[in-house]
């Protein structure tokens, strides 16, 4: 569909003149009248509208797989963030002096019995009794 | 690489390959009506198929689209007839314009000589029209769109000796029907 020409030099000198003359009479029934041009336009229309409904319909293409994706991040993080320990309350310095001074000064014991030791502390005349070496 | 066909791209392509194809498709149809259709469904094939792919590679494949398109017509004809047989040949007369109507207005100047040009347009076209297919793909491809012989046997999917021949064939077949006076 262009107006190039090609030589034909491999045809023989009859079938060359009578295809040049072929060729000039028939590019010149190219020209359009109005009904043909306003088909002919619309059909155009219609092509490009389809060209671009198909672009347009490749990047929807693109953002499934990218939503589906961010999906399954969602869903494969979400069991950790669930699973993670509530953040402790905010403790002031002083507090947290006293906590590690109790750690160190106390074993695991001194927790488990935690209550017998502050019921002991209110009697403090049976302290001694339970003192190994008393 | 090469970047992919744009919508405005598409445009300019089928705006300087529409009136070419038209004529190309009325020659085979015989329609107006169904060469336009033709030509539509060729366009919207080329923009739906291949619009993404290079605008270099269009040409060619307008090309092929649009005799495809023809011979799908033709096979739905084909068809038609077969159950539209009573048809006759007297109503399509009754369409066709009268002697005095086809007569020259003498009182224009020059509508003689145009009138014996239409006159030869139209043999040709009749001409063109009776060819077997892949000659008529050859005449219309190598003379009326001036692509090479390899040009040509890419579009038509066969080897340069066959567009040759088929070429050979055309012309010799048109030269016949016309006569050598035809082109002077």
């Amino acid at each position: 569909m262009n107006n190039s020409t090609h030589s034909f030099e491999d045809l023989s000198a009859a079938d060359r003149a009578f295809a040049q003359v072929a060729q000039a009479r028939l590019r010149a029934t190219e020209a359009l009248d109005y009904t043909e041009a306003a088909r002919l336009a619309a059909a155009r229309r219609r092509a490009v509208a389809a060209l671009e409904e198909r672009r347009g319909g490749i990047n929807r293409w693109l953002l499934a797989p990218a939503a589906l994706a961010s999906l399954v991040l969602g869903f494969a993080l979400l069991p950790n963030r669930l699973a993670s320990p509530p953040t402790a309350p905010a403790v002031n310095a002083l507090e947290t002096a006293a906590l590690e001074w109790t750690v160190d000064e106390a074993g695991p014991e001194f927790y488990r019995d935690i209550e017998f030791y502050r019921w002991l502390a209110q009697h403090p005349e049976l302290e001694r009794l339970t003192e190994p070496n008393a | 690489m090469a970047e992919g066909g744009t919508p405005e791209g598409l445009n300019a392509f089928l705006l300087q390959a529409q009136a070419r194809a038209l004529r190309v498709a009325e020659i085979a149809t015989r329609s107006r009506d169904d060469a336009l259709d033709v030509v539509q469904d060729a366009m919207l094939h080329l923009a739906r198929a291949y619009g993404r792919r290079p605008p270099e590679e269009w040409a060619p494949l307008f090309h092929r689209i649009l005799e495809n398109k023809i011979r799908d017509w033709q096979r739905r004809q084909g068809v038609r007839n077969r159950f539209f047989f009573w048809r006759s040949e007297r109503d399509d007369e009754e369409d066709s314009p009268s002697v005095e109507e086809r007569a020259p207005d003498l009182a224009i100047p020059d509508s003689t000589e145009r009138l014996m040009q239409d006159e030869a347009m139209a043999r040709l076209k009749i001409a063109l029209a009776e060819l077997p297919e892949r000659q008529r793909q050859a005449f219309v491809l190598r003379v009326w769109d001036g692509l090479s012989t390899e040009e040509t046997a890419q579009v038509m999917g066969c080897s340069d000796g066959s567009v040759k021949t088929h070429l050979a064939r055309a012309l010799s077949n048109l030269r016949g029907k016309l006569g050598d006076a035809w082109s002077n």
